[in-house]
């Protein structure tokens, strides 16, 4: 049982991590590359020797491996609400932008001259 | 008819009424712009049918991003001074006159109208005290010292209309305008005017609740800024 969870968790870290390195992210910075393929190799490790976590979970003062990745991965999801939802804002203002010069445009098809006019003037 | 001023009406979703009130406006006023946010219902071929220029969002954005379309396309047209106006019939045309008359006297480039300094008809206790906390946060954030915060009804010269530049659209653009006001140093007075909220106009406005959405909207954005 234990072997096929194994296999079950490092096929969706690859998945996760093949997905956001080359899909869609193909934008991404380069260090967020960087340690995304950092991620997958060590959940990967963790997945497949759960004392390794747990050393580094010693190691940082923490008491097992589960709770180092627990507060990882609560770190991680805060970070991606956070920049979500500054990228949100973000798109939402060019949306903004974007439908305010449109409605002024057609304003200005509407009525070619009274529009050339007045830029004119 | 007044020529110097464009009125600038946000509308959304007003098709029972927007004819109407434009009407009452253009009989006054030369230059009417009216921004259609979007709204589902007729608004547009309703406000269509007026003198009116009628500016059309394909999305509905939010009254502020609809007063800053306005802003952008009045700028356009050869007026001194711009006047956002709301569409549900709750400001008088009597005090924009005044507003006007104000603006050219004082030489500020700013006038806004004051509920609490004027008079206001069927308000809702709760409503007031939630007005006047919104006054006191607006304050504390702005540095200013207005008494109404949320007031619709401006009139400003050709400066601000250039360097006003809203960004937030929807609700909170009202508090964007005062920390402009503080920001860009614009000269400013407060005139009382008259506000009458209606059936419809109750009707229609802001959730009391949405209050409390602008004030954590505006400290957040403080905060990420």
């Amino acid at each position: 049982m234990r072997i096929i969870l194994q296999i079950l968790l490092v096929v969706v870290i690859l998945t996760g991590g093949v997905y956001f390195l080359f899909n869609n992210h193909t934008k991404a910075k380069a260090y967020k590359k960087i340690l995304a393929i950092v991620a997958v190799i060590l959940l990967i490790l963790a997945a497949l020797f759960p004392s390794t976590s747990d050393a580094i979970a010693h190691f940082l003062g923490i008491e097992r491996g589960a709770d180092l990745i627990l507060y990882l991965a609560i770190f991680s999801i805060l970070y991606l609400m956070l920049s979500q939802s500054l990228y949100k804002k973000r798109v939402a203002k060019r949306e903004a932008r974007l439908v305010r010069k449109l409605a002024i445009l057609e304003e200005a098809v509407k009525r070619p001259e009274e529009s050339q006019d007045r830029y004119k003037a | 008819m007044i020529d110097d001023v464009a009125i600038i009406i946000p509308a959304y979703s007003e098709g029972s009424v927007i004819r109407e009130n434009l009407e009452g406006v253009c009989a006054a006023f030369k230059h009417v712009v009216c921004v259609n946010d979007g709204s589902p219902d007729n608004t547009r071929e309703e406000a269509e049918k007026t003198r009116a220029v009628v500016i059309n969002h394909t999305l509905n954005l939010g009254q502020g991003a609809a007063i800053q379309t306005g802003i952008e396309y009045a700028l356009t047209l050869p007026v001194e001074y711009f006047c956002t106006f709301d569409a549900d019939g709750q400001h008088s045309l009597e005090d924009v006159s005044a507003m006007l008359d104000t603006i050219k006297h004082e030489r500020v480039d700013i006038v806004i109208g004051s509920r609490f300094k004027g008079r206001v008809e069927n308000i809702s206790p709760l409503k007031k005290r939630i007005l006047k906390c919104a006054v006191w946060f607006s304050n504390a954030t702005s540095g200013l010292k207005l008494t109404d915060a949320h007031n619709g009804l401006r009139v400003f010269n050709r400066h601000v209309a250039e360097t006003i530049d809203l960004q937030e659209t929807g609700y909170q653009h009202a508090s964007e305008f005062t920390e402009k006001i503080a920001k860009n140093a614009y000269t400013y007075v407060e005139v009382p005017n008259t506000i009458v909220y209606t059936d419809y106009s109750r009707a229609k406005g802001q959730s009391m609740l949405n209050a409390v959405n602008i004030g954590i909207d505006t400290l957040i954005g403080k905060l990420v800024k």
